[in-house]
C-alpha cells in the first residue's frame, strides 16, 4: 500500500492530489490519500480529508512507502516505522502554504540520502521514485539524544 | 513535576508526542488547537482546546485569557513548544509566573529561525533547534542536542 499525506494545514495542496490520482491510472498498487482542503476524488483512490492520529499511525505501519508534504509531521512517523519517504513540498508560488520552509526540510533530507525529493509531482516523477525506491537510505528513529538532553534537563530542575 | 505541553495542532504536536518518552515520570498538559485528534490527547493528559486565531486584536485578547485561566488551573513548573503561535500567550504567562520555558524550533526548520521563535527566543530559558546548521542564524543562545528526524 502506498500512503498519501498532505497533513492539516488549510490551504489546498491539489499538485500532489492530481498526481496521485493519475498515478493509481498507471500504477496497480492500494493508494490511500489523507487530502486535507483538497476536494479532488478519484474511483482508484481511497481518498478521505483527515483523520486520527491512531489511525495516521495504522496506515503509516501498513503502507509499504509513504508520499508526503515536507513536513514536521509524516515525515517524522514514516521514519519512526521505518518507511521510505517520497517528499513534495508545498509551494509559496501555488498558494500551497505561506512560505517556502517545506524545501528546507525536503532538501535537508534529500542531501542525507533519508528521502527521495520531488517539487513537481506528476504520475510519471511519483512512478520513477517509486521505481528508484530501494536508494533510500533507512535510518529510522533518531530522536534518542534528544529524548536523553530532555530528560536530564527535566529531571534536574 | 508539571509540564504543559503547548503547540499547534498539525506537525508541530506529531513532533510533540514522538519524544513523549522524554516527559516519563512528571504530570502533563496539553494546550493545542481542536482537530480530529482531540481523543487521542485526552488519552495522554488533560487537553485544552483553542479554535485556530489570526491576527486580530480582539481574539488575541481571547486567547491570551484563555492561555491564562489553563495556567492558573494547571500551575506548571515548566513549558515546551515545538511552535507556534500558540506558544505566545502561555510562555507570556509563564515569563509572568516564573516558570521555565523551552522552545524547540521545528525540524522542518533548517537555515532560518520562525517568527514564534524569534519572537520567543529573548524569554525562553532554552533555545533548541533541531538542524545544527540553524546554530549560525539562531543567537547564542540556541543549543543543537539532536531532533525528532
Amino acid at each position: 500500500m502506498i500512503l498519501v499525506t498532505v497533513g492539516t494545514h488549510v490551504q489546498k495542496f491539489d499538485r500532489l492530489v492530481k498526481a496521485v490520482n493519475g498515478l493509481a491510472e498507471i500504477h496497480d498498487e492500494e493508494i490511500v490519500l489523507q487530502r486535507g482542503t483538497s476536494e479532488i476524488d478519484s474511483d482508484k483512490v481511497e481518498g478521505f480529508a483527515y483523520t486520527t492520529g491512531e489511525h495516521m499511525e495504522e496506515l503509516t505501519k501498513r503502507a509499504r512507502v509513504v508520499i508526503s508534504q515536507a513536513s514536521s509531521g509524516a515525515v517524522p512517523t514514516a521514519f519512526k516505522y521505518n518507511k521510505p519517504v517520497i517528499v513534495v513540498p508545498r509551494l509559496k508560488k501555488y498558494n500551497e502554504h505561506f512560505n517556502d520552509h517545506q524545501i528546507q526540510l525536503a532538501e535537508a533530507l534529500e542531501e542525507s540520502g533519508r528521502v527521495i525529493l520531488i517539487h513537481e509531482p506528476t504520475p510519471q516523477s511519483l512512478m520513477a521514485a517509486l521505481n528508484n525506491i530501494d536508494s533510500i537510505k533507512i535510518l529510522g528513529d533518531q530522536s534518542a539524544p534528544l529524548v536523553a538532553y530532555l530528560r536530564d534537563y527535566f529531571s534536574s530542575l | 513535576m508539571k509540564i504543559g505541553i503547548v503547540c499547534t495542532q498539525g506537525g508541530h504536536l506529531t513532533e510533540s508526542l514522538l519524544i513523549m518518552e522524554a516527559y516519563e515520570g512528571h504530570d502533563l498538559f496539553i494546550a493545542t488547537h481542536p482537530s480530529m485528534r482531540d481523543e487521542d490527547l485526552k488519552k495522554i493528559a488533560p487537553s485544552y482546546f483553542y479554535p485556530v486565531f489570526t491576527s486580530n486584536p480582539f481574539k488575541m485578547l481571547g486567547v491570551f485569557i484563555w492561555a491564562l485561566r489553563v495556567m492558573l488551573k494547571e500551575k506548571p513548573q515548566m513549558l515546551v513548544s515545538f511552535g507556534a503561535e500558540i506558544a505566545i500567550p502561555y510562555f507570556f504567562w509563564g515569563k509572568l509566573f516564573g516558570v521555565k520555558l523551552m522552545y524547540i524550533e521545528c525540524c522542518a526548520r533548517v537555515y532560518d529561525i520562525s517568527i514564534t521563535g524569534k519572537m520567543l527566543y529573548p524569554i525562553v530559558d532554552e533555545f533548541l533547534v533541531q538542524w545544527p546548521q540553524l546554530l549560525k542564524v539562531a543567537g547564542p543562545k540556541a543549543k543543537y542536542r539532536g531532533g525528532v528526524l
